[in-house]
């Protein structure tokens, strides 16, 4: 048994916003919605309010100055949330704008509080307090005026169950010793993060009295639903790779086919199953090809997949056949799902906030982003700084849920130096593939290794392959060469180069 | 429940005076019903838009009725301390009684559709059904029975 007051989490009706909270809004909480104009606050408490109000327990939305009251409704009713019939029976607007204008802060808690003991409400918003606070600042006031305001409204409230909202135009860090910011129990700051011609908006949760909420900034997007959240994924210990220096020996993983044996041979004895793999090369050197077989093979294995496309458009990716079946059917067959992105404003949490939604509704066990060149272009400029670290969360929490993910990353060949991928993110990933042109007797011939398989062993060998209608074709290990890589390859002396190109040795099952 | 036109509204409208005044009620018992319509309706809309918003749309009310009612013209600005609604018992006090009914009808109808414009149908309805529900029998008895 324990002496703590259970404190109920209430659903707050905004998807991701419980998550971020840490579980939902704390019953009977005292709250401040913070921020600029125009970075959602009246929508979130309006949303949060509709959620939650019910005929029983109705909402007093109490509006001030500000913006007029009839323009809220008018705009407000645009979201889906807004349902008109539950105005007057679970939902009640009251103006309080007289009050304020005449009677002073001591004017405005008499008001509150008798709507409130006439109502019982079980949700109360005053929007905006901030400028009822201004208004009232004006007139001649005793000391600790506001303080007492505050206290005796926090009290009240909280006396009366009733779970609060004030929404506040505040900027950040102003005025901390507000004595609101205090009282509060809880505290939502929103932000609109401007970085050349994007917007981003984001939120944080500076207090959350009595639960543990995620830290750090959370992007949310406004849409004709509502407010939607991406919580900042944070990454748990268990889905963090092993330190080299820890000593522990990873367990063997089951392996996952490529959809290509000779290539399943080079990874040694294709990819452990939950590695992320970054298959890396020049334009046209058949990434995608090789990403989408991947796919195709785990369709034939019963493993539904998804495909994450930032380069081209998915018309384009439904004519690559792969396991003599087009994209395009095996998506029409539910087999694939293919997730387009919104191009230039996206976070790496909307981004995975998608994608795991889409890997849990198909079960989906194989991923492929392709490529990371065109998500980094996807996202809004503020993400790109900070790619390297938002690339390691994304991939962690993937890989965390046991699929497969393989990312394409475009290079330019160079032969003076062997990168493998633009972003310096060949790190982050567990195995990487790379694809490479060379020139070889007077031909361009497309060549492919495996650079790394974390804790595995695995070939090292350079192979020639081939794009064909039957999909990849790999040939033997170019033996006999020195300098593949350089650009200029020479025969080893006293050695016969083998044979390349298309090659006895084809993939098929 | 879906709003009424124009016509319908200022029907029901009239429904509601008959109920509030009798059916044989002379020009000032009509204005006295009208003015007690407009005010149940402005307590009702002062909670949502405020004392303000409704002098607002009031205003704006009356100037749309005067081309149908350009007498009404008179009673478009009332003083500061006065009801805004005021002016229009004495206008109406002083026309023949079917004349009253039809423009105070008109004014309140006007008023609703108004409404409507600026927050919907829906809103809108809930805010008539309230104020008025000898307007909407019918739909005050269904909603009443839904519940």
């Amino acid at each position: 048994m324990t002496d703590k007051v259970p404190i109920r989490q209430l659903p707050t009706g905004v998807p991701g916003l419980d998550a971020v909270l840490g579980g939902g809004l704390p019953e009977f909480s005292f709250n401040l919605i913070a921020g600029a104009p125009g970075s959602g606050k009246t929508t979130l408490a309006q949303q949060i309010m509709f959620a939650l109000a019910e005929p029983g327990r109705p909402a007093l939305y109490f509006t001030v100055l500000g913006e007029p009251p009839v323009k809220m409704l008018r705009y407000q009713q645009q979201f889906a949330f807004f349902d008109a019939s539950k105005v007057s029976d679970s939902i009640r607007f009251i103006n309080v704008a007289e009050e304020v204008l005449k009677g002073g802060l001591s004017q405005i808690l008499k008001r509150i509080v008798q709507e409130v003991e006439a109502a019982s409400p079980s949700i109360v918003v005053v929007d905006s307090f901030r400028t009822a606070v201004r208004t009232a600042e004006r007139r001649p006031a005793g000391p600790f005026e506001m303080e007492q305001f505050v206290q005796d409204l926090g009290i009240h409230l909280t006396g009366w169950q009733a779970t609060t909202f004030l929404v506040g135009e505040y900027v950040t860090a102003e005025n901390v010793e507000n004595p609101i910011f205090t009282v509060a129990d809880g505290l939502l700051w929103l932000y609109q993060s401007v970085d050349r011609n994007s917007v981003v908006r984001k939120m944080q949760v500076v207090k959350c009295r009595g639960q543990a909420s995620i830290p750090g900034l959370h992007t949310f997007r406004i849409t004709e639903g509502g407010i939607q959240v991406f919580p900042r994924v944070i990454v748990a210990a268990e889905e963090m790779p092993e330190p080299a220096s820890s000593g522990v020996r990873p367990r063997p993983r089951p392996r996952v086919s490529t959809g290509i044996e000779p290539l399943d041979e080079m990874l040694g004895g294709g990819i452990p199953a939950g590695y992320s793999v970054l298959v890396a090369g020049p334009s046209g050197s058949g990434k995608t090809v090789l990403a989408t077989e991947f796919l195709a093979e785990g369709t034939r294995r019963g493993e539904p997949g998804i495909l994450a496309v930032f380069e081209k458009r998915p018309r384009e990716y439904s004519e690559i056949v792969a396991k003599g079946k087009t994209l395009g059917r095996l998506v029409a067959e539910h087999q694939i799902t293919v997730i387009q992105s919104r191009p230039l404003d996206l976070s790496i949490d909307e981004t995975l906030h998608e994608l795991t939604t889409a890997i849990r509704r198909h079960n989906a066990r194989r991923l492929v982003i392709d490529s990371l060149s065109g998500f980094e272009l996807a996202l809004a400029p503020t993400f790109r700084e900070d790619f390297r670290e938002s690339l390691y969360r994304m991939v962690a929490a993937l890989t965390g849920l046991g699929v497969t993910v393989m990312m394409t990353a475009e290079l330019e060949d160079s032969y003076v130096d062997l990168r493998f991928s633009p972003h310096g993110t060949a790190f982050l990933t567990d195995a990487i593939i790379m694809q490479r042109y060379i020139e070889l007797q007077g031909q361009l011939k497309r060549i492919i290794a495996v650079v790394k398989v974390r804790g595995s062993a695995h070939k090292k060998e350079l192979r020639a392959f081939e794009i064909t209608e039957d999909g990849i074709v790999v040939g033997e290990a170019l033996g006999g060469y020195v300098g593949l890589l350089t650009g200029h390859p020479e025969v080893t002396k006293g050695a016969a180069p083998a044979a390349h190109g298309r090659s006895p040795r084809r993939r098929g099952r | 429940m879906p709003m009424p036109g124009s016509a319908d509204l200022r029907k029901a409208i009239q429904r509601a005076l008959r109920r509030e005044a009798g059916s044989d009620a002379d020009a000032k018992a009509l204005a006295a019903a009208a003015l007690r319509l407009y005010e149940t309706l402005a307590g009702q809309l002062a909670l949502l838009i405020g004392e303000a918003g409704v002098r607002a749309l009031t205003a704006r009310s009356l100037h749309l009725v005067q081309r149908d009612f350009p007498w009404l013209a008179e009673a478009r600005d009332p003083g500061p301390s006065e009801r805004p609604f005021a002016q229009v018992g004495l206008r109406l006090e002083r026309q023949e009684p079917t004349v009253a009914r039809e423009a105070a009808a008109a004014t309140l109808a006007t008023l609703g559709g108004l409404l409507a414009t600026l927050i919907g149908d829906a809103l809108t309805m809930r805010v008539l059904r309230a104020a008025w529900p000898s307007a909407f029998p019918n739909e005050t008895q269904q909603e009443a029975r839904n519940r």
